[in-house]
């Protein structure tokens, strides 16, 4: 008898691993709606291991005291869209809670909310609050002329964006020229919208080219001078084979000044090199691991004389309030920046079941000053084995010597926990 | 009277009888090609829209859904958009002949893809889920065929195709594939892909409603895509530009 069921339990084995599947596919619940709301809620605990040695620790820590701290916050990210016939409105709407040893914050930001019309099938406008992407780099978009800084350790975040009003004209051909786009757009700003941009009031005129030409994507950007100094762009994109892709920016730009310290700890201004530019490509090996590697040049970048005058003026900082005061005016006037010196280097890779580890993927990102020969290692694992749920962990290696990049950043590492629930 | 036949006139005669065997073959051969192409269409005829839905069974008996809204035009032009699960929602793949590109609304730019990689995890490639047709892709030689099916050996026409060389099972009477093998350039077998479930989905669409795919590389893994609301619909070619990706899911009706 025991027999008996076993046998019957081995025959409707089968038959239940099956039953696991819907396999009535309901397509009506997919059908589309008049609205539709997403987005995530997010809790992230950073633990901060300090470099006392380190120059930014002198500007940030004046009492020289604290060996550590711990960051927590909570994000919440909120997207929707509402559609009547050809018109669509559209937001995103982020909200975050902060607390470290600086103190607690919380802060609204809308992102983006816009009003997209389609005007038939070739011709759009929109106006509104709207974040911008162009280029075809990674960690860097050089023709990127009307965004704000994107973060290189974490490329994929959203970003606020900036009240525009821009139309788009496509047009798909046959033969080699595939696709064409044209984005006119215009970018004011005055001293209630866009301030932030740029201090000079301005329009703004600025656009974009897209051509899908033989396979390969070309991008044209351009920015009239205005707020910030005019520039003119050229991204490019091609698979040279189904698991490589190629990719590359150049950006020129008008007279950009940039700020530095002199020899004497004296805030000055100097004319930067006229252009930028950045290749890249992205390579899928055999057994599913994604490589993606970098190199940039920052024309605007400063020279190792000019950061170590800023390092210098940093490690003074603890002794003099005016000294740290002018410290943090030029850390706001762009060493601060994420990336401020001249040649970089950018490798990430992404490995997803690592000894086949459900749900698990492994990866790492190197971002490495090619100037001082500096870096910042991050090695990273992350799990999404429940439904809607990623957990990513994060350990932030600073590596380099004295009056070096990421040698003089206030941390020795940072360690950093994130869940993301998406609904 | 004895009839002998000279030198020239028996090449005369060889070259005759060769002729008519080379020119009667078509009557009785199957062309591949044209096999094919009438395979393509009837898997996808013309410019249509579909919703799929994929499942991916882990090697540990879990399993995870995507859904996916789906248009296409001409020989070459795909464009798809994830309904399901919300982590993925509002993601979009568009394929251009070769190219692919992934727009992820929080990067909110596309970015191109490789056909080899998998936006979905599990066994199914780019590849498998923006199929163009095989006739685009492929050029096909009878293996062999008996009362049931025909066996096709598909070899890609360029290197930049994703897999080498596929070998087809045909369906005599459905002329829709009932098994493909997937091989790389190197001989390894890569999946192997088992379509069942003949539907018909009205206006004159009769094709499998699933498919299902293993692979010897990925052990223990087996995924799943179930079709339905296959239907007949034109679309402007303007809808496969990267300017429409974010706006794919607006096509439903």
């Amino acid at each position: 008898m025991k027999h008996g069921r076993f046998g019957l339990l081995l025959f409707l084995l089968p038959a239940l691993g099956f039953a696991e599947f819907e396999f009535d596919f309901d397509v009506g619940r997919y059908e589309r709606k008049p609205y539709e709301v997403s987005g995530y809620l997010q809790g992230t605990v950073e633990r901060f291991l300090l470099d006392r040695e380190s120059a930014l620790y002198a500007l940030n820590f004046p009492d020289g005291q604290r060996r550590d701290f711990q960051r927590y916050r909570a994000t919440g990210n909120l997207s929707g869209l509402y559609r009547w016939d050809d018109t669509t409105l559209n937001g995103r709407l982020q909200a975050e809670w902060r607390d470290d040893v600086f103190g607690s914050s919380e802060d609204v930001t809308v992102q983006e909310l816009y009003l997209n019309h389609r005007f038939g099938d070739r011709l759009s406008a929109e106006a509104g609050k709207r974040t911008l992407r162009w280029g075809t780099g990674y960690a860097w978009n050089p023709v990127a002329f009307l965004e704000r800084p994107k973060d290189p350790t974490d490329p994929d975040l959203t970003r606020e964006g900036f009240v525009l009003a821009q139309g788009e004209y496509v047009r798909s051909f046959d033969g080699p020229l595939r696709t064409l786009m044209v984005n006119p757009l215009v970018l004011p700003v005055n001293d209630d919208l866009n301030e932030d941009f740029g201090a000079k009031s301005a329009l703004n005129p600025a656009g974009r080219v897209y051509l899908l030409y033989r396979d390969t994507d070309i991008h044209l950007t351009a920015r009239a001078s205005g707020s910030r100094p005019g520039a003119l762009g050229i991204a490019l994109s091609r698979n040279l084979a189904p698991h490589f892709e190629v990719h590359a920016e150049l950006a020129g730009f008008g007279r950009r000044e940039v700020t530095v310290v002199d020899g004497n700890g004296t805030l000055d201004s100097r004319d930067a090199q006229s252009t930028d530019f950045l290749l890249g490509l992205r390579y899928l090996t055999q057994g599913e691991t994604t490589w993606i590697a970098e190199y940039y040049r920052n024309g605007a970048g400063y020279t190792r004389q000019e950061i170590r005058n800023f390092f210098d003026l940093a490690r003074e900082s603890g002794d003099d309030p005016a000294v740290q005061r002018k410290a943090a005016q030029a850390r706001a006037s762009g060493y601060g920046a994420p990336q401020v010196m001249r040649d970089y280097l950018y490798l990430r890779l992404r490995h997803s079941e690592p000894w086949d580890l459900l749900y698990w993927a492994v990866g790492g990102t190197a971002i490495v000053n090619l100037n001082d020969g500096s870096a910042s290692l991050i090695p990273e694992l992350s799990y999404t084995g429940i439904a809607n749920l990623e957990v990513r962990a994060r350990l932030a290696a600073l590596t380099g010597g004295r009056n070096t990049e990421f040698g003089e950043r206030q941390n020795d590492w940072r360690l950093e926990l994130r869940a993301r629930y998406s609904f | 009277m004895t009839m002998t036949m000279t030198r020239p006139m028996r090449t005369g005669f060889a070259a005759i009888l060769l002729l008519a065997i080379l020119g009667c073959a078509p009557l009785w051969a199957v062309d591949a090609d044209a096999l094919l192409a009438e395979v393509d269409q009837r898997m996808q005829p013309g410019a249509l829209e579909m919703y799929r839905k994929i499942i991916n069974v882990e090697p540990d008996g879990r399993s995870r859904e995507f859904v996916l809204y789906t248009v296409r035009s001409g020989a070459d032009s795909m464009a798809a958009v994830f309904l399901d699960p919300a982590s993925e929602r509002g993601r979009s793949t568009l394929r251009l002949g070769e190219n692919m590109w992934l727009y992820i609304p929080d990067v909110g730019r596309p970015i191109r893809i490789t056909s080899l990689q998998s936006v979905v995890g599990g066994v199914f490639s780019n590849t498998d889920i923006l199929r163009l047709d095989f006739s685009v892709e492929y050029s096909a030689t009878l293996l062999e065929e008996d009362e049931e099916q025909y066996v096709l050996d598909l070899q890609a026409r360029g290197p930049e195709v994703a897999y080498d060389r596929l070998k087809m099972w045909v369906d005599q009477q459905t002329r829709t594939p009932a098994k493909i093998e997937a091989y790389a350039a190197t001989g390894l077998l890569i999946k192997t892909l088992e379509y069942s479930r003949i539907t018909d989905f009205g206006d004159g669409i009769v094709r499998p409603a699933m498919l299902e795919t293993t692979s010897p590389l990925q052990r223990g893994y087996r995924s799943v895509m179930l079709f339905s609301g296959i239907a007949r619909r034109d679309f402007p070619d303007e809808v496969f530009s990267l300017g429409y990706l974010p706006r794919i899911g607006d096509l439903r009706r």
